[in-house]
């Protein structure tokens, strides 16, 4: 019933009060880009969730290390990663506004953005594993860096992979594949990317913050 | 001038609660009421990502439900195995 009045009657629609669309978003009461993507990022929560349960063990055998561990880290690196991958969050988040829009020019410059924060956070990411490396800190100094290094590489290499989709659907974008139209594809790109930077927004305080 | 949306004032929190964090980091010594504190925050940055940058606010409902309890329990478990610490080192003891 409510899809007849939608399609009879195109009235504007404000998704995240980012901007009007004639009908309603593609993620309105249905699963954002399609079901496959949702498999990926439950079983990517589910092993980022595994290194949190062997954090906790390893954290109330060895408190020490973990008291210790965060203060000899680098949390300036810790800290603009973090602004780095809710910046680039935001940016994915307008390039679904401005493709629901219909201003593919504009959603393109924001996964412009997304993908040079994604390279950011890489290159922020291996001055901070060289800055580590000089002040005598490796993977088995301790249990804590073993879990830091372990925990970080593998979000690490996340970013990486991301970093590609995003590159996906630039190029997507620019052949007019994706449009106003056609842009679940997009959406499910959108949703691995935000899975990607909620995983950080635990990291970061349990490693750099928490003691 | 150009009004601010909602994505652009979930950004602005979201750097203001994660400088705030990077100020706990620097300067705060380990407490009990530090980790509630940045307990809540991990699950209040979570559920903004969630509803407003994943847009899951009127999504399916499962999955939508899903990812905030994401956000309810590893923030409860973290604030609980650092309260718990001890007994948790003494029932993984391998005797």
């Amino acid at each position: 019933m409510t899809n007849t009045v939608t399609e009879s009657t195109p009235r504007p629609f404000f998704i995240n009060g980012a901007g009007a669309v004639a009908s309603e978003p593609e993620s309105i009461r249905k699963i954002p880009g399609n079901s496959a993507v949702w498999v990926g990022i439950f079983a990517e929560l589910t092993e980022f969730a595994m290194f949190f349960v062997i954090y906790f063990f390893a954290k109330a055998h060895y408190p020490e290390q973990f008291e210790q561990g965060p203060t000899q880290l680098n949390t300036l690196a810790g800290t603009l990663n973090t602004a780095v991958l809710i910046s680039s969050s935001y940016f994915v988040a307008k390039a679904m506004a401005s493709i629901r829009d219909n201003r593919p020019q504009d959603c393109v410059r924001w996964l412009w953005g997304t993908l040079a924060a994604g390279a950011l956070y890489l290159v922020i990411k291996g001055v901070e594993y060289q800055w580590n490396a000089q002040h005598g800190i490796h993977s088995d100094s301790n249990y804590f860096y073993t879990v830091y290094y372990y925990m970080t590489f593998n979000h690490l290499l996340h970013v990486g992979w991301a970093s590609g989709s995003i590159l996906w659907a630039i190029m997507r974008v620019k052949q007019g594949v994706y449009t106003v139209d056609n842009h679940s594809p997009l959406t499910a790109i959108a949703s691995y990317w935000h899975m990607i930077d909620l995983a950080w927004i635990i990291i970061f305080p349990m490693l750099y913050v928490l003691r | 001038m150009k009004k601010l949306t909602k994505l652009d004032l979930t950004w602005l929190v979201l750097m203001v609660i994660t400088l705030l964090n990077a100020l706990v980091a620097e300067t705060a010594d380990p407490h009990i009421l530090i980790t509630a504190i940045v307990c809540l925050s991990i699950a209040y940055k979570g559920r903004l990502v969630i509803d407003d940058f994943m847009e899951l606010l009127n999504a399916n409902r499962t999955i939508r439900t899903l990812m905030r309890s994401y956000f309810y329990i590893i923030p409860v478990l973290i604030f609980v195995t650092d309260l718990f610490a001890e007994q948790l080192a003494a029932i993984s003891t391998m005797s």
